[in-house]
């Protein structure tokens, strides 16, 4: 019945769809190092021109995932389909080989191959598809004058700096056209100045070419710089998918919160409520005292359930202590430390059982040891499960 | 792959096995054998004792006075402003090259009490009545073993001393402590795992030797083990199964210490020193350091240019009683080896077709089992690692006679193709640690970059991790080819007439040709062995050598 309605439209018409949604499926993928799961049943997507990040703590599985992707590691449960077709299949016993997958993989520690030039680099995954000789030479060619490498063909790759390397295999990464780009962690060897940079080259040269590419990292404002969607891995398995800032505003649960930026989180229990609110009661005990904070419940949370409620640092504000005001939530605390940043100001706010960080633009009215109202937002807070 | 690794399984352990059941074996009569401990029950004869006695005395006083002058010279090159100091750290290597056969004979000829050029000289100007040094006794073998195995110490010592973490001795040196107190206290402590375990390996290579022994002891009297094996093999009619039995002794000896050394390499202490890119700074000596000049050349002169210097006079004089008689130089000795002795050029001959075979096919096969236990996730893998050490634990001597009582009743027996196998199996482990060491410097990256690239496992091999290994194979090759060529205990036992190799041909000039011909045939080594030496050298520099 499916074939008859869709009948007009074209074969096509029907991988367009199914590559925008799905180019790469990654499917119940599971990985065993011995008894440990590497990768414990991992779901996700990347679509057709889409760059998609594999965000987490060093040993969370997402190194381990790429790996499978590129073939470079066998499934022990799962499947996984590169535009269509099938590529690692624990159960059929599938695992095509990585030359044979038409990838371009970028790694941590650069791998130039140091017995060739910077020309012999980006040549060699055209010569080993059998590329004629004379438009091996132009496309490598043209390909260095993308990542502005053309002065250099000739040189010794080992005399380039490290910038330079991470461009050269850029560009034999992408040199032949793959259908996917692996990236895994390549700029974590590069100094903070540099890797700012290089971020924004690799987003643009994905874009332009257009080709779905896969990002591991374990910094989150790369994360945030560079994909269209990020998943957040821990232990193995995946914590939360979604859109960058989406996972920065709306984390779904702790570990979430904390690796994706910095986070205040504060116990307490949700008080009674009615219907689907916006935001529901937290009750919190601070210095002796309970108080009544509101945030945005997750699904499905019932009152007298324990939670956090999370806040970030720039999204407290801070008060001198008279000019409280009823509406807003506010927890009671003594400055205890402010440091300057430059860009903007923390203020440590000591609230007895809990302690605040709390970033400012601007200074304000507070001394270390004066005392202060941090105020918290209803719309600002989230419950996260503890 | 995995048939490599069971032929070379095989071909390490059935000897070890062969001599395990021989050593229980006793003749009799002419055709039947029973087991019995008889043959072990002979080590309680005072002969055998007293060679058992020896070996130990020879092998702890040269590891002691090796350990002194490596850790002196390691120290002093690598850790002090000395003069010239890169000259000398290679030239310190040089006496690695010459083996003890050749030692032992170059320092007959410096300090035989008869005709010993020093023992002359020293008379000379001392007006002394009798020779001050005897070179054919226990003292002489240690000084001549001793000088000539100090290069192995000191390559053990050199790196832990170059790559030492500055931060543990400045810490010390911020605390008040002087660099005297710093040296003794901070850097010899920190590489005494290194020290340590670069004595023991001086120990067994001493024990094991059979080369210097046999010129400096054998003929007057001085037995080891070494010589008590090589006596029940070569004597008429053999006894093997003795030879078995000390063979067995002398691997137990070697085992033991080598799983000793394992265990210190192993240990935590040493992983402090073996952090890399440091560049400790060099302790200033002021005017002490033409004192450490002296020591350094001191050492050379005894160990290379004194030995050389005799072997060439000798060579070039037409009769030697001790002294040079410049009217009477002559080349009629190179004439001999190259012209009228079949002995010698047999030996050149057989020594370059063994030595360049041999290497040939010792690193094909240490490179596809390094290949194997480092880049591949065979079952095999931890086997692999385990055999492929065990030839070290093992004497040359002891799979010489393992090798001999299983092959002698084979076609293989008394042609140049027992003493290859015999080579390959006993040296290709040196090469596989030259080759692991190069592919366990390269990050698997390499490769995984060119197989996502597209190119298959062969291609990857072929263009990626052949060429990046291609030093390794090149250095440890090179390695190879000098070690056979100067090889002396698993030759002396394994050949026979037609078969002798150069070491076997330079014993049997020594004891049946005029002795400026063997010196003469013992400079023709020297030299094939420093060409060897200088290109392995100019290509890997000292850091290439693997002890």
């Amino acid at each position: 019945m499916g074939s008859m309605a869709q009948g007009l439209s074209s074969g096509e018409d029907v991988k367009g769809e199914r590559d925008r949604q799905g180019y790469l499926v990654v499917d119940h993928l599971t990985k065993l190092y011995g008894k440990n799961r590497a990768a414990d049943d991992v779901t996700f997507t990347v679509g057709k021109g889409e760059m998609v990040t594999l965000l987490g703590p060093s040993g969370c599985g997402k190194s381990t995932t790429l790996r499978c992707v590129a073939g470079l590691e066998t499934l022990d449960a799962g499947q996984i389909t590169i535009g269509g077709d099938l590529v690692s299949s624990a159960s059929s016993h599938i695992s095509i080989p990585p030359e044979r997958r038409d990838i371009g993989m970028v790694f941590q520690s650069y791998a130039v191959w140091p017995h060739m030039t910077v020309w012999g680099n980006v040549a060699y995954p055209l010569q080993v598809h059998k590329v004629a000789k004379d438009e091996v030479d132009v496309r490598v060619r043209q390909m260095l004058s993308l990542v502005g490498l053309s002065e250099m063909v000739d040189r010794n790759v080992t005399k380039l700096s490290g910038g330079q390397q991470q461009r050269v295999v850029l560009a034999r990464a992408m040199v032949h056209n793959p259908r996917m780009l692996l990236f895994d962690e390549p700029l974590s060897n590069l100094d903070a100045r540099l890797r700012v940079s290089m971020r924004f080259e690799i987003r643009q040269l994905q874009q332009r070419v257009g080709v779905s590419a896969l990002y591991v990292t374990h910094d989150q404002t790369e994360a945030m710089v560079l994909s269209d969607r990020v998943i957040v891995m821990n232990q193995g398995r995946i914590e939360q998918v979604g859109p960058p800032l989406e996972i920065y505003q709306k984390p779904v649960n702790s570990f979430v919160a904390s690796f994706f930026g910095e986070v205040n989180f504060i116990e307490g229990v949700i008080g009674a409520f009615e219907g689907t609110p916006v935001s529901v009661p937290v009750e919190v005990k601070c210095q002796g005292r309970m108080h009544r904070l509101f945030a945005t419940p997750q699904p499905g949370m019932k009152a007298g359930e324990k939670v956090y409620v999370s806040v970030r640092p720039q999204d407290i504000e801070l008060a001198s202590e008279s000019a409280a005001t009823a509406e807003t939530p506010a927890l009671k605390g003594t400055v205890s430390r402010i440091v300057h940043m430059g860009s903007h100001l923390e203020y440590f706010v000591d609230a007895g059982a809990v302690q605040l960080t709390c970033h400012c633009v601007r200074e304000v009215e507070a001394k270390v040891g004066t005392t202060v109202n941090a105020l918290l937002k209803a719309d600002r807070c989230i419950c996260l499960s503890r | 792959m995995a048939l490599m690794g069971a032929v070379m399984s095989i071909a390490i352990l059935g000897p070890l096995l062969i001599i395990l059941l021989k050593s229980f074996e006793v003749q009799k009569g002419l055709f039947a054998s029973v087991y019995s401990l008889q043959n072990y029950a002979q080590f309680a004869s005072p002969r055998i004792v007293k060679g058992i006695v020896n070996s130990f005395v020879i092998a702890a006083g040269s590891a002691f006075l090796a350990g002194l002058f490596g850790v002196v010279l390691a120290w002093i090159t690598a850790r002090t402003d000395i003069p010239f100091r890169s000259v000398l750290q290679v030239l310190n290597i040089v006496p690695f090259f010459i083996s003890p056969l050749v030692g032992g004979i170059a320092w007959s000829l410096l300090a035989s009490p008869q005709t010993g050029m020093i023992n002359m000289a020293l008379m000379g100007w001392l007006g002394l009545e009798t020779a001050p040094f005897n070179i054919y006794s226990i003292t002489g073998i240690i000084w001549v073993v001793a000088l000539f195995h100090t290069p192995f110490v000191y390559l053990f010592c050199i790196g832990p001393f170059r790559q030492m973490d500055p931060a543990l001795e400045e810490a010390a040196r911020v605390s008040g402590s002087n660099w005297i107190s710093t040296t003794f206290r901070i850097t010899l402590l920190l590489a005494s795992p290194a020290i340590f375990s670069a004595l023991i390996l001086a120990f067994v290579l001493s024990i094991e030797d059979l080369g210097s022994i046999l010129v400096l002891g054998y003929p007057y009297g001085i037995q080891s083990i070494s010589t008590l094996i090589f006596e029940g093999i070569e004597q008429y009619p053999p006894n093997h199964s003795l030879g078995a039995a000390l063979g067995i002794l002398l691997m137990s000896i070697t085992c033991f210490f080598i799983v000793v050394q394992r265990r210190i390499m192993a240990s935590r202490s040493f992983a402090t020193v073996t952090g890399r890119g440091y560049h400790p700074p060099r302790v200033n000596l002021g005017w002490g350091r033409y004192i450490a000049l002296g020591i350094n050349l001191a050492y050379l002169t005894l160990a290379v240019f004194l030995p050389i210097a005799a072997l060439l006079i000798v060579s070039l004089s037409n009769a030697w009683f001790g002294h040079v008689d410049l009217g009477q130089l002559t080349t009629k000795y190179y004439t001999f080896i190259f012209s009228t002795s079949p002995l010698a050029v047999r030996g050149i001959q057989n020594s370059l077709i063994l030595a360049t075979s041999a290497a040939t096919i010792s690193i094909v096969i240490a490179t596809v089992i390094a290949y194997a236990i480092h880049r591949t996730r065979s079952r095999m893998r931890a086997w692999l690692d385990l055999v492929t050490t065990i030839p070290i634990a093992v004497s040359g001597l002891v799979m010489a006679v393992g090798l001999l009582v299983a092959l002698i009743r084979t076609p293989v027996y008394g042609t140049l193709w027992i003493l290859l196998i015999g080579y390959v199996v006993r040296f290709f482990t040196y090469g596989q640690r030259s080759i692991s060491g190069v592919i366990l410097s390269l990050t698997a990256d390499l490769e995984e970059s060119s197989r996502v690239s597209g190119g298959n496992w062969f291609t990857t091999l072929r263009r990626i991790l052949l060429p990046l290994v291609w030093p390794g194979v090149v250095g440890g090759w090179l390695l190879l080819f000098i070690t056979f060529m100067r090889e002396v205990s698993m030759s002396l036992l394994l050949s026979r007439g037609g078969t002798e190799t150069l070491s076997v041909a330079l014993y049997g000039m020594m004891n049946y040709s005029p002795i400026g011909a063997m010196a003469a045939f013992t400079m023709v080594q020297v030299a094939l062995l420093f060409v060897a030496a200088f290109i392995f050298l100019r290509l890997t520099g000292s850091e290439g050598i693997r002890v």
